[in-house]
């Protein structure tokens, strides 16, 4: 099975070190990185594949389209089972993380500032496993 | 003989002095002890009774059943403070005795009739008959002090037709009326229009019982349209001979005010506990973020020079939002210190 990440974050500057840190980690070659949620369904919608897995780190506040809202587009066009998602936010809210956990979709909620050590975690969680056998 | 007092102290008006000499003995007869002041007239038993009035009796002779004899009484009286006057009379005139006992005389005896043991009694029975009904005036001047001095607002109101009855300073207060304006109202003037037919039928679920506390406080309505807010307690009493309720206020208007502050200095502290939450750390996670990214050294210098204007783009923001939530916390504190 094969993956692709997608970072979206209105933020190019998180943008930046995100990719800056999953490639240094190894988490991910090339990700890809989005400024808006609309893109991104469209580019989803556009090369999915079934033999692929889109990794994708959502940030929940964005304009326009915010990380919830994205989430239940990605329902509606029936992509849900294209994709992982993790929910990235800088907020400490308990209430966010609960509400990540409501969608089926999310398989994991990522406090700002993204880090080496917490993209190693990743690799590790049951549901990715497959993607990232150890070496 | 039993003495029921040892000593007896008195005061004895009588002009006659073979009249005076037969009392005295009847009344040595009667008391160990007496102690004792004699007026031949009124002008002397006034200069008396303003020096003392410790007596435990005063003996009134009256030889005139008239209008003279009429108003002696009635000034025997007010000077004698609550001393207890038995009258003796040489007169039968039953009309003028039974008069005398309205004016605050206690006993009359006929001098026909006059002897130590008729006198003896009704000496007893004036002093006891007086310590009953001071002990009476003085629990009735208790609850008047209770309900004309207490605190919380109260008034009593007729049960039927809910005409108030009396008020207390508290009450007056309270509802922004003078006395003689709340005293010729009615209980449903108290409340606002769109309140009256409700409270109003509630207020007759009461009428019936001797005891009731609202759950639910009234809206009342005070003078210039002030609205006040309370519970309210009520109480059947018996007043001017009258099937009466008394209603006692327990006013809740400054702490419903109170709790709406509360409740706006809790929204405000929402505000900025949700800052803090997401405005603060989002300029927070990323200069972390910057730095972890600046310690791998995989940046280029181009990148590096980037990386740390962020830094200071990202740290004003931060002082920005810092800013902000302290002037939050000041809205809070001043409300509290008007308060």
């Amino acid at each position: 099975m094969n993956y692709e990440v997608l970072n979206v974050d209105d933020d190019k500057m998180v943008l930046f070190i995100h990719e800056k840190m999953m490639m240094h980690s190894e988490f991910c070659k090339s990700p890809k990185s989005f400024e808006s949620g609309h893109d991104t369904l469209n580019y989803i919608a556009e090369h999915k594949s079934k033999d692929k897995k889109f990794i994708i780190f959502l940030d929940v506040n964005m304009p326009e389209l915010n990380g919830w809202e994205f989430m239940d587009k990605l329902d509606k066009m029936a992509l849900n089972s294209f994709c992982h998602i993790f929910i990235v936010t800088s907020s400490i809210d308990n209430a966010d993380k609960e509400k990540a956990e409501s969608y089926p979709v999310s398989v994991g909620f990522v406090e700002k500032p993204l880090s080496i050590e917490k993209l190693k975690e990743l690799k590790k969680i049951e549901i990715l496993k497959d993607l990232f056998p150890s070496k | 003989m039993n003495f029921i007092y040892n000593k007896l102290s008195l005061l004895i008006i009588e002009d006659n002095l073979g009249d005076f000499i037969l009392v005295k003995e009847y009344l040595e007869e009667s008391f160990q002890t007496i102690e004792y002041e004699h007026a031949l007239d009124y002008k002397s038993a006034e200069k008396l009774l303003r020096q003392s009035t410790s007596y435990d009796i005063i003996i009134l002779d009256l030889i005139l059943p008239d209008t003279s004899g009429t108003l002696f009484i009635q000034n025997v009286v007010n000077l004698s403070n609550q001393i207890p006057i038995i009258m003796i009379t040489g007169s039968l005139n039953l009309k003028f005795c039974l008069e005398s006992l309205e004016y605050g005389v206690s006993d009359y005896l006929f001098k026909d009739e006059l002897n130590p043991n008729s006198l003896f009694k009704s000496i007893n029975y004036s002093i006891e008959k007086q310590k009953r009904h001071l002990r009476l005036l003085e629990s009735e001047r208790k609850y008047k002090d209770l309900f004309n001095f207490s605190p919380a607002p109260m008034f009593v109101y007729e049960t039927d037709n809910f005409k108030l009855l009396d008020a207390n300073a508290a009450a007056l207060e309270y509802y922004a009326y003078k006395r003689d304006e709340f005293l010729s109202m009615h209980l449903n003037q108290l409340f606002f229009k769109e309140d009256v037919e409700a409270n109003m039928r509630s207020l007759k679920t009461t009428m019936t019982k001797d005891k009731d506390n609202f759950e639910m406080y009234l809206v009342f309505r005070g003078k210039l349209e002030k609205e006040l807010k309370a519970e309210v307690k009520i109480k059947t009493i018996h007043f001017q001979n009258q099937n009466s309720k008394l209603l006692v206020v327990n006013d809740l208007t400054e702490q419903l005010l109170h709790n709406q502050a509360l409740n706006q200095q809790n929204k405000k502290m929402k505000e900025i506990a949700w800052q803090q939450s997401h405005e603060m750390r989002s300029p927070a996670s990323k200069i972390l973020g910057i730095i972890e990214l600046l310690k791998l050294k995989t940046c280029s210098p181009n990148e590096q020079i980037l990386l740390i204007n962020e830094i200071e783009t990202s740290i004003k923001e931060l002082d920005e939002v810092i800013r902000s939530i302290s002037k939050k916390a000041e809205q809070v504190t001043t409300k509290k210190s008007n308060k």
